[in-house]
C-alpha cells in the first residue's frame, strides 16, 4: 500500500472548486431562508421490535455544520439512517426544505441535494474515477464529466489514484474519496457518518481541514461523530446517549457543560 | 488428443461461461441464486426446437427473438417478487423457494406441451459438416456455440463496463444501500440485470439444443447444476469470472473425456471442491470487504 498522498491542493481547494459550481439545490446563506434544509422530528427508529431512538428532534439550517456527538451504540449512524430513508421511522417525519418527504425512497432524498457518505465512503471494487461519477449519477453523464475535472483538480490524490479500485487506498485517502465523490453530487447537504473511523489522528486532522474549506463553500454539514476533532467546525452539536438526546445547543454551550465535558473531553 | 481436448474445452468452455452469466448477473446484483436458470435454458431450447421443426427456420434466429422476451418477462418477474422479498426476514431462503417453485411450474409445463422425450434437432445451425481446427474435426455446433458466445459475453462486458447503466448495476454489486445512496433507481436497475440475466439465459438455451444432444423438460437441474458450479469456481457474483469459471469447467471436462470418460462427469465437481477449499471466494471472485 502506497504512503498517503498530499489531500487537497493548496492551488485549489474543495472550497474553491465548489464555490463557483453550485449545484440546483445549492445553499443560501445563513439566515437567508427560516425554513431549515433538514428537519427531523420526534424521530422513534428502530430495527425489528428493538428500538434505538426516541422522540429525536434536529435541524439543520443553509450553511450550518451540526454535529451529532455520542458513543458507539448510541444510535447516531441509525439517526443519519432514518434522515436518508434507510432505516424507516417508527414515529415522526422528515423534512426537506419544508417538504415532508418520510415517505421518499432514499435515491429521491438523494435527488433533492443530500449527499451521504457511509463510514466506508466509497465502492471498494470500483476505480476511484468510476467512485466519482457515481457521486454525481444523479446529475447526468454530462454534469458528471464537467464535476470530475473540477474534482480532479480539487483533491489531486482522486487524479493519481484515478484508476486504482478505491477499496486498495489507504484508510484516509479512502475518506478522502469519500468525500471528493460526495461533493462530486452538488449536494446542498453532506451527511457523514463517523468520518474519523478507523483513521490516525494525523489523517483525521487532514479530513476535518478539508471539511472546512467544503463548510467555507457554504454547504451544509451534519456529521456523526464520537471524535471531538470535529466539533470545531460546528456552530451547534446535539449529544446522543442511549438513543436519547441528552445535550442541544452550540458548542460553547457544550463545551460549558460539566458532565459532558467529562465524558467527551476528558476533562475534570 | 492433448489439442483436441484443449480446443474442445475452449470453445465448449466458452458456452458454459456464457450460460452461466445470467445466473451470476443475477446473484452479483439481487444477492438471490435462481435455481429456475436452468429452465430458462430449456425454454430456449424449446423456442430454437418450435422455430426449426414448426416455421422452418434456422433456430440461431431464436436468439434476437428470445431476448426482448426474456427482457420483459424478467421485467415484470422481478417487479412481481420484489415487494415480497423486500418484505421478508430472510429474502435469500424466500427466494430459494419462489425459484424452486418456479423451476417445477416450467418443468411441469414444458412436459405438457412437449411430453418427456428428448427432442432433437436434426440439422446443425449451419448444416451437417463438421470443422476443422488446426487438423483437428469437430462438430460445427462447437465453433457456433463459441462464435455466439463471446461477441454476447462481450456485450454484456460492454453494457457492464462501458455503460453508464453498468456502472449503476456494478455500483449494486458492490453494495445496494450504497447504491441507493448515490441516486441510483435500485428498483429499475435490479428489474433489468434480471431481465438481461433471463435473456442470457434463453440465448444459450438456443446453442444448448446442440451442445447438449437434445433438449428435455427435467434436464433444467442439471442445467442449473452446471451453471452454478461454473459461477462458483470463477467467483460468484462477478460476471469475468463466470467466463473464465466456464472454461476451466469445459477444459476439466473435455480433458477428462479424451483420457478417462468414465470420469468426465466427476471432474469437473472435483474440480469445483478443490477451488472451494483453496479459494472460497472463486478463481476470480471478490476478496473480503474492506473494513
Amino acid at each position: 500500500m502506497s504512503e498517503p498522498a498530499p489531500i487537497a491542493s493548496s492551488a485549489a481547494s474543495p472550497a474553491q472548486a465548489q464555490a463557483p459550481a453550485p449545484g440546483p439545490g445549492a445553499a443560501a446563506a445563513p439566515g437567508a431562508d427560516a425554513t431549515p434544509l433538514l428537519e427531523l422530528r420526534g424521530i422513534a427508529a428502530g430495527y425489528g421490535s428493538m428500538q434505538v431512538l426516541w422522540d429525536i428532534d434536529l435541524s439543520v439550517a443553509a450553511g450550518e455544520c451540526v454535529v451529532i456527538l455520542g458513543a458507539n451504540g448510541a444510535g447516531k449512524s441509525t439517526l443519519l439512517r432514518v434522515a436518508l430513508g434507510l432505516v424507516p421511522a417508527m414515529q415522526g417525519s422528515v423534512w426537506l426544505r419544508g417538504e415532508d418527504v418520510s415517505q421518499l425512497r432514499t435515491d429521491r432524498r438523494v435527488a433533492r441535494g443530500i449527499g451521504f457518505m457511509t463510514e466506508v465512503g466509497v465502492f471498494p471494487e470500483l476505480s476511484v474515477r468510476e467512485n466519482l461519477l457515481l457521486g454525481a449519477y444523479r446529475l447526468g453523464a454530462k454534469q458528471a464529466r464537467a464535476n470530475l475535472e473540477r474534482t480532479y483538480a480539487a483533491f489531486p490524490l482522486t487524479a493519481q489514484f484515478r484508476s486504482r479500485p478505491a477499496g486498495s487506498l489507504s484508510g484516509g485517502q479512502r475518506k478522502l474519496v469519500g468525500v471528493a465523490k460526495v461533493l462530486m453530487g452538488d449536494p446542498s447537504l453532506v451527511v457523514m457518518d463517523e468520518p474519523s473511523s478507523g483513521l490516525s489522528p494525523v489523517a483525521v486532522h487532514e479530513v476535518v481541514e478539508v471539511l472546512r474549506g467544503v463548510e467555507q463553500s457554504d454547504v451544509s454539514l451534519l456529521i456523526a461523530e464520537q471524535n471531538t476533532a470535529f466539533l470545531g467546525l460546528a456552530q451547534r452539536a446535539i449529544v446522543i446517549e442511549g438513543g436519547h438526546r441528552r445535550f442541544e445547543g452550540t458548542v460553547d454551550a457544550l463545551r460549558d457543560d460539566a458532565a459532558l465535558k467529562r465524558a467527551y473531553f476528558g476533562i475534570e | 488428443m492433448v489439442l483436441y481436448a484443449l480446443i474442445s474445452g475452449i470453445l465448449i468452455g466458452l458456452f458454459y461461461g456464457f450460460a452461466a452469466l445470467g445466473l451470476s448477473l443475477a446473484f452479483g446484483v439481487l444477492r438471490v441464486v435462481n435455481i429456475a436458470h436452468g429452465d430458462v435454458i430449456v425454454l430456449g431450447s424449446y423456442l430454437a426446437y418450435e422455430l426449426s421443426t414448426q416455421a422452418h427456420l434456422n433456430p440461431l434466429i431464436a436468439i434476437p427473438v428470445a431476448i426482448p422476451v426474456a427482457v420483459v418477462i424478467g421485467l415484470a418477474f422481478y417487479r412481481l417478487i420484489a415487494p415480497s422479498l423486500g418484505r421478508s426476514k430472510d429474502p435469500e431462503m424466500l427466494s430459494l423457494i419462489l425459484f424452486f417453485g418456479v423451476s417445477q411450474v416450467i418443468e411441469a409445463l414444458a412436459t405438457i406441451g412437449f411430453t418427456v422425450n428428448q427432442d432433437t434437432l436434426l440439422t446443425g445451425p449451419v448444416g451437417n459438416g463438421s470443422v476443422q481446427i488446426l487438423g483437428q474435426t469437430f462438430p460445427n455446433y462447437e465453433p457456433v456455440a463459441a462464435a455466439v458466445a463471446v461477441p454476447g459475453a462481450l456485450l454484456v462486458m460492454l453494457y457492464l463496463y462501458r455503460s453508464r447503466l453498468g456502472l449503476a448495476t456494478r455500483a449494486l454489486m458492490s453494495s445496494r444501500a450504497d447504491a441507493l445512496l448515490a441516486g441510483i433507481d435500485v428498483g429499475r436497475t435490479s428489474a433489468l440485470s434480471f431481465g438481461i440475466a433471463l435473456a442470457l439465459a434463453a440465448s444459450a438455451g438456443v446453442l444448448s439444443i446442440y451442445v447438449n444432444g437434445g433438449v428435455n423438460p427435467s434436464q433444467g437441474a442439471d442445467l442449473t447444476t452446471t451453471a452454478f458450479a461454473v459461477v462458483v469456481i470463477g467467483g460468484l457474483g462477478n460476471p469475468g469470472g463466470a467466463l473464465a469459471g466456464g472454461l476451466v469447467f469445459g477444459l476439466a471436462e473435455q480433458f477428462a473425456q479424451s483420457y478417462e470418460p468414465n470420469w468426465a462427469g466427476l471432474v469437473p465437481y472435483a474440480l469445483l471442491l478443490a477451488v472451494m477449499l483453496a479459494k472460497p471466494e472463486g478463481l476470480f471472485g471478490r476478496r473480503a470487504r474492506y473494513a
